[in-house]
């Protein structure tokens, strides 16, 4: 971010703010998702260890675990998989964009 | 001799299709946006180069929006629509992590054999493109091995003999996950 911020190569180019904000944007979802993913996983082996749950068949199941993966289809167990998703996506765009130069070759210079 | 050394970078800042003498550019038959790609004209062919930008947006985005929708409708990694998809979603998106940094390593090892054939010089400016070769596969590695880890639990998951190889796969895909969340974000911004 440094390095972004204070450019010492390529100064005329000036701060790419596309850049900064690509950047914060990443680290803000990568956040959210290690936030509520410890979030999940405290509940899981403290607050509601002994938690027992049906499974689809009706078939009693315990454990942080069991907890977990049922607890994957809702809400709170969807927002880190969303945004690691959201993350990868803008991940590999980052990662596409490089094939394309933002300033076009010269012809004759 | 800095005016064999513009000669050489001209020849590969820009790609052969965007060489031109005249002031209106020959394209080849290749759109102006394909055509202002600075990678080697190989790579501007439209089937490769659309492949490898499809690769990431509808698609990978839909595989995993898709294996959301799954896992929304209450699938774990014991049934298998969401490793299913998981797996399409995490192969497409190495592949093409693979395959980019391939791109870029590749011109660059084409870039330093060209600098170094004009200049004669064995290290100097040769090793500066080694350098940063290395940089961009070490990043590259970091995302690989973590994601191919993944990759390899949930196909366990899938085509585990034993139910307790499928198990076994879902926690080691439990435990790597949050691993390349982070990854991502340390390797991408390289």
């Amino acid at each position: 971010m440094a390095a972004l911020l204070k450019p010492t190569h390529r100064r005329e180019e000036g701060i790419k703010w596309w850049l900064v904000f690509y950047t914060i944007a990443m680290f803000l979802f990568v956040t959210v998702y290690t936030a509520v993913n410890l979030h999940i996983q405290s509940t899981a082996f403290i607050d509601d260890r002994e938690a027992n749950v049906s499974d689809n068949d009706g078939i009693l199941i315990s454990g942080p675990i069991w907890y977990q993966t049922f607890i994957r289809g809702r809400a709170l167990g969807l927002v880190p998989n969303v945004m690691f998703n959201l993350n990868n996506w803008l991940a590999d765009s980052l990662l596409v964009s490089s094939l394309f130069d933002a300033a076009p070759a010269r012809p004759g210079v | 001799m800095p005016r064999l050394l513009a000669q050489v970078s001209n020849a590969y800042s820009a790609p052969r299709s965007t060489v031109a003498t005249s002031s209106t550019p020959q394209t080849s038959g290749l759109s102006p946006f394909l055509a202002s790609c600075t990678l080697p004209l190989w790579v501007t062919i439209p089937p490769f180069h659309t492949a490898a930008v499809l690769q990431t947006n509808p698609i990978n985005a839909g595989m995993g929006i898709v294996a959301l929708y799954f896992q929304w409708n209450g699938a774990t990694y014991d049934t298998l629509g969401l490793p299913n998809f998981s797996l399409s979603h995490l192969s497409i998106s190495v592949s093409l992590n693979i395959l980019l940094t391939l791109m870029i390593v590749i011109r660059l090892v084409l870039h330093g054999r060209k600098i170094r054939t004009a200049t004669g010089s064995l290290a100097g400016i040769s090793g500066l493109y080694n350098t940063a070769s290395t940089m961009l596969i070490e990043s590259c590695a970091l995302f690989s091995i973590t994601s191919l880890l993944v990759v390899g639990a949930l196909a366990a998951v899938i085509y585990g003999f034993t139910p307790n190889i499928s198990l076994i796969g879902s926690f080691i895909a439990e435990i790597f996950f949050p691993i390349l969340a982070e990854i991502q974000v340390r390797a991408f911004p390289r």
